[in-house]
């Protein structure tokens, strides 16, 4: 606690404060735009970073981080185009309230979500990193099967009525997946002599023309001339404040969900977000308002996407193994400042590293009050016409799917799946559980292949698989998941037929 | 979910009395996909096709279903005369967009780019016939269209140090 | 449209194509040869930021403005294991200003598996800055002493053991399988995609011993027994640990830091890139530097790398065939 104190001293200081100012605004416009990556910020101001020194350099990079995994909900609310993997579940809910005319609603409960998950995520990543740690080594194999397993049942889940076409969607991203090496053999499939599909169907184009691309085809063919009206509501903040209040467990429910799969390495943020978003809606009044602009939707895949920040640096700060690669990063920049993350990082940095951790606290209540001006200044998308909004994302999609694979290849996957996607859209075929599908992919056959080598050591497959309680228990919430949303389905039904009833009589 | 404004897309329906639509192609394509997928999975080394055919016999089953579904549900009547003139809009937009990559790795992208972003605010134009190639729209959207390429291009060669697809020209 | 409209829009076109052609006549790159490097070299790293490639590369980088006059600009292009990099390295200008940093053996495993479109005669090998030889590590209560004690039990209960290896289809997976064939050992062999996974799966006792660099443990070396080192020296860092040839178990496994050229690149600037590099070095703080990430630079030039990948390369294809990569 001492220590912690001592990290808040160092960091609030004015020029810390007014780089960290910066950093943030920097992340949420690469948050935003489509096409930039959390990623990609945080290496190119690496050098910037060993320039300032430790203290201030991390604290740069940490609230990128931060402030880029809020900024992706800024354009799935706005433009239906998640910016991140994680953000996908937000733009279930936040979309159409930005057609109902209500996006500022949907932009501050993002950030205000973002915020209390970010917080909380930090929280418990100072309290507990090292037991914390040592916990997320108890997943192994089997364990990331059944999580992946997990996040395609509450993806099958949220498809309320349309539940065949959902899961089909959903495997056709699983069978996207399987194009390029096999993660686990290294084994070249599915690319029927076309080299470059060796590297797969890369995630952030796929995203990118699944989306943006595809809403960006729709826009032109629309004869609407703006995506949706928009008029600044007075008394906003205020109501979504109160939404908040009463929203409480959610959010914290949330926030755990999103702590915990994000202490695992490798699960990263679009598991966290989507089972956090399936809770939500199967504990709701009414979740048959959820996808068509239920404000806890938004609420819970943004708590869950941030908390996922701060805990994701879990495994690298007490084992010095990092879960993704924005930690992976960061962990570079630690060691470049002489500091080995693991376990000595207590004994031998704590200085350094409490204030790291204290500077993930001030990023998050800066993002608040940074956010807050620049949702105003974000919401005036939706004045831009048609005719000049459609055009330009096209051209931004363009230049962020090759700027993610430096190769026209990546241009083309783009363009495939934004052709894909817009049939989609024309079948009305749900296109979010593609894009869960091609995310969860490679986990779920890393988990399974990664499985069946461990079980050669055992008697049998049976038996290897009762000997993974953790395991057993993620399958117990796969089925409790499934009937859950069975429950839900004749919840929304009589709910209808008793609205029905009272109508007709 | 991300059903997008289904009142204002335009779903065609050929043949109401062979049942067949669009949408039963589309399952069908799927599902002679995942068949070939999985005659290709037979090749992999066990116990890594196991995943696979998994993967491919699911969505396989999965397609078949919703074929199946199809028939049982009664055929909501939403077939609409989808005007000629936008479904030669759509494809020509795609076909566009696909042109566009091409002359990027093969003209360079600041030079595709613009003319790109001309054409197509040119062609918003198209229902407006009076102002259809106006020397001044012409020259409002050039100026459009080159601030739109030379900020994605400040943007990101700043950021990134992008190196841009160029082939003969930049 | 009207007559009139076409004509406008032709000349407007016309005017257009003539001044971006101006613009591109009078816009060309040209480097005279006697100023070389006169702009900045374009690194390319096949890994995602953050990895081990990319922190060597990054510290290099520190030292790269004395030597060269400006600092690298960093080109990040995964995918394939790292070989989509090095072929797209393969095909770039070989004009001194693009090379890339990658590993060996892998380089030279690429072409003969499979996994990459370029043959070992695309490129030129600038130089070696370090290598790192690869651990045999376990979970610190672990009933084993050293490798020996582990491949002994191995024998006893074939099937039941379970070896994790690092990279599949890399230079660390094709040594162990060599290893194992040639003791006549039966394990179960779990593959993980980086040293970081391999790591966790140590630590989380998913396996009983693993194979990968240092580098990844070094956060957790109090919880790990390293049970051999496979290079021909000890490792720096483990000065305890036996090498396995002392164990009686030939092998000599490791990653080599290799920078890269493509195949057509002048000898001047070669020579320029080699000297460059060697000083890097050679430099004190730059050896301190990547001692505290685990690794040791000695520099070794290219050509005797490429020799020794030649002769890899041979050996490597009957291997292959044989173990069914």
């Amino acid at each position: 606690m001492q220590q912690l104190l001592s990290g808040f001293s160092d960091i609030l200081n004015f020029q810390t404060i007014l780089v960290m100012c910066l950093a943030i605004t920097g992340g949420i416009v690469v948050g935003t735009l489509p096409g930039l990556s959390s990623v990609m910020a945080i290496s190119l101001m690496l050098p910037i970073a060993y320039g300032f020194g430790p203290v201030i350099g991390l604290s740069m990079l940490g609230a990128i981080y931060t402030a880029a995994l809020y900024g992706g909900a800024n354009s799935a609310i706005l433009l239906n185009t998640p910016g991140t993997p994680s953000s996908l579940p937000t733009a279930f809910d936040g979309f159409p309230l930005t057609k109902k005319g209500k996006a500022d609603r949907a932009l501050y409960a993002a950030l205000f979500a973002s915020v209390i998950g970010g917080l909380f995520g930090t929280f418990i990543l100072i309290a507990a990193f090292e037991p914390l740690a040592n916990l997320s080594l108890k997943f192994g194999p089997p364990e990331f099967f059944g999580l992946a397993c997990l996040g395609l049942c509450a993806v099958a889940a949220i498809s309320e009525g349309q539940v065949l076409r959902g899961l089909l969607s959903a495997f056709i991203g699983l069978l996207l997946s399987l194009v390029g090496q096999d993660p686990v053999s290294g084994d070249v499939r599915f690319t029927f002599g076309i080299y470059p599909l060796i590297s797969g169907i890369e995630i952030i184009p796929a995203l990118l023309g699944l989306f943006s691309l595809s809403q960006a085809m729709n826009i032109l063919e629309l004869k609407s001339s703006h995506i949706a009206h928009y008029r600044a509501e007075p008394g906003v903040l205020a109501l979504i404040a109160r939404r908040i209040g009463v929203a409480w467990f959610t959010l914290l429910r949330s926030s755990i969900i999103g702590s915990i799969v994000g202490i695992l390495p490798g699960a990263g943020g679009a598991i966290a977000s989507i089972i956090s978003y399936n809770e939500a809606r199967r504990s709701s009044k009414d979740p048959s308002q959820f996808g068509h602009g239920a404000i806890e939707g938004v609420l819970a895949s943004e708590a869950a996407n941030n908390a996922q920040v701060s805990s994701s640096l879990v495994p690298m700060m007490g084992l010095g193994i990092p879960g993704n690669v924005n930690a992976a990063v960061i962990m570079g920049a630690l060691m470049s400042f002489g500091i080995q993350p693991g376990m000595g990082l207590l004994t031998n940095s704590s200085d350094i590293a409490y204030a790291f951790m204290a500077s993930l606290i001030v990023a998050n209540i800066l993002l608040l009050g940074i956010g807050i001006y620049m949702v105003k200044l974000t919401a005036r998308v939706l004045l831009i016409p048609n005719t000049y909004l459609g055009p330009s994302v096209i051209a931004l999609c363009i230049v962020g799917a090759y700027a993610a694979s430096y190769d026209i290849y990546g241009v083309w996957v783009m363009f495939g799946m934004g052709v894909l996607g817009f049939a989609m859209l024309k079948l009305k075929i749900p296109i979010g559980p593609m894009a869960l599908g091609l995310v969860l992919g490679p986990i779920a056959e890393k988990g399974l292949g990664q499985s069946l080598q461990m079980a050669e050591s055992e008697t049998s497959l049976i038996h290897f698989a009762m000997s993974r309680p953790i395991s057993l228990g993620l399958f117990a919430l796969c089925v409790f998941t499934l009937f859950g949303a069975i429950y839900v389905e004749r919840k929304t039904r009589h709910a209808k037929a008793f609205a029905k009833g009272i109508d007709n009589d | 979910m991300l059903k997008l404004s289904p009142k204002e897309s335009t779903m065609t329906k050929t043949q109401l009395q062979f049942r067949f639509s669009i949408i039963d192609l589309f399952l069908v394509v799927i599902a002679a996909i995942a068949l070939v997928f999985l005659q290709e999975a037979n090749g992999l080394v066990k116990p890594f096709d196991t995943y696979p055919k998994l993967v491919c016999a699911s969505l396989f089953g999965l397609a078949f279903a919703c074929l199946v579904q199809r028939r049982l549900k009664p055929t909501s009547s939403q077939a609409r005369e989808s005007k000629t003139k936008s479904q030669i809009r759509t494809w020509t937009m795609i076909a566009g967009i696909g042109l566009y990559i091409i002359c990027i790795s093969n003209i360079g992208y600041f030079v595709s780019s613009f003319f790109y972003l001309v054409a197509m605010l040119q062609i918003g134009r198209y229902g407006i016939d009076e102002e259809f190639l106006e020397t001044k729209t012409l020259l409002s959207d050039s100026l459009i269209a080159a601030g739109v390429t030379t900020a994605i291009a400040i943007v990101f060669k700043v950021s990134l140090n992008l190196v841009f697809p160029g082939a003969w020209l930049f | 449209m009207t007559l009139k409209k076409l004509y406008r829009l032709l000349i407007y076109l016309g005017i257009l194509s003539i001044t971006i052609g101006i613009i591109d006549r009078f816009t060309g790159n040209n480097a005279p040869e006697q100023i070389y490097p006169g702009k900045s070299i374009t690194i390319i790293v096949p890994f995602k930021p953050g990895g081990g490639s990319d922190r060597i590369a990054r510290a290099v980088n520190a030292f790269t403005e004395e030597v060269f006059g400006r600092e690298f600009i960093f080109q990040y292009k995964t995918g394939g294991g790292g070989h989509l990099g090095v072929g797209y390295l393969a095909q770039s200008r070989a004009d001194g200003y693009t090379v890339a940093t990658y590993n060996t053996p892998d380089l030279a495993l690429g072409p003969l598996t499979g996994a990459a479109q370029y043959e070992l005669n695309d490129l030129r090998i600038i130089g070696q800055i370090a290598f790192d030889p690869n651990v045999f590590a376990a979970q610190a209560d672990t009933p084993y002493a050293d490798m020996k004690g582990f491949l002994d039990d191995a024998r006893k209960r074939p099937g039941k053991l379970r070896l994790g290896i690092a990279q599949p289809k890399g230079g660390t997976h094709l040594a162990t399988l060599a290893m194992l064939h040639q003791e006549s050992i039966d394990v179960s062999v779990v593959l993980f995609a980086g040293g970081s996974e391999l790591a966790t799966a140590v630590l989380g006792e998913q396996v009983d011993v693993g194979i990968s660099g240092l580098a990844p443990f070094l956060g957790s070396i109090d919880r790990v027994r390293f049970l051999g080192v496979a290079g021909k020296l000890k490792h720096p860092r483990i000065p305890n640990t036996k090498t396995m040839n002392e164990q009686g178990i030939p092998m000599n496994s490791g990653t080599g830091r290799v920078f890269l050229a493509p195949t057509g690149i002048s000898e001047t600037r070669l020579e320029i890139l080699r000297k460059g590099l060697s000083a890097i070095c050679a430099n004190e703080s730059f050896i301190t530097e990547m001692q505290t990430s685990g690794n040791d630079p000695i520099w070794t030039d290219g050509k005797r790398i490429e020799a020794e990948l030649a002769a890899f390369s041979e050996r490597a294809t009957l291997m292959i065939e044989k173990y069914e990569m």
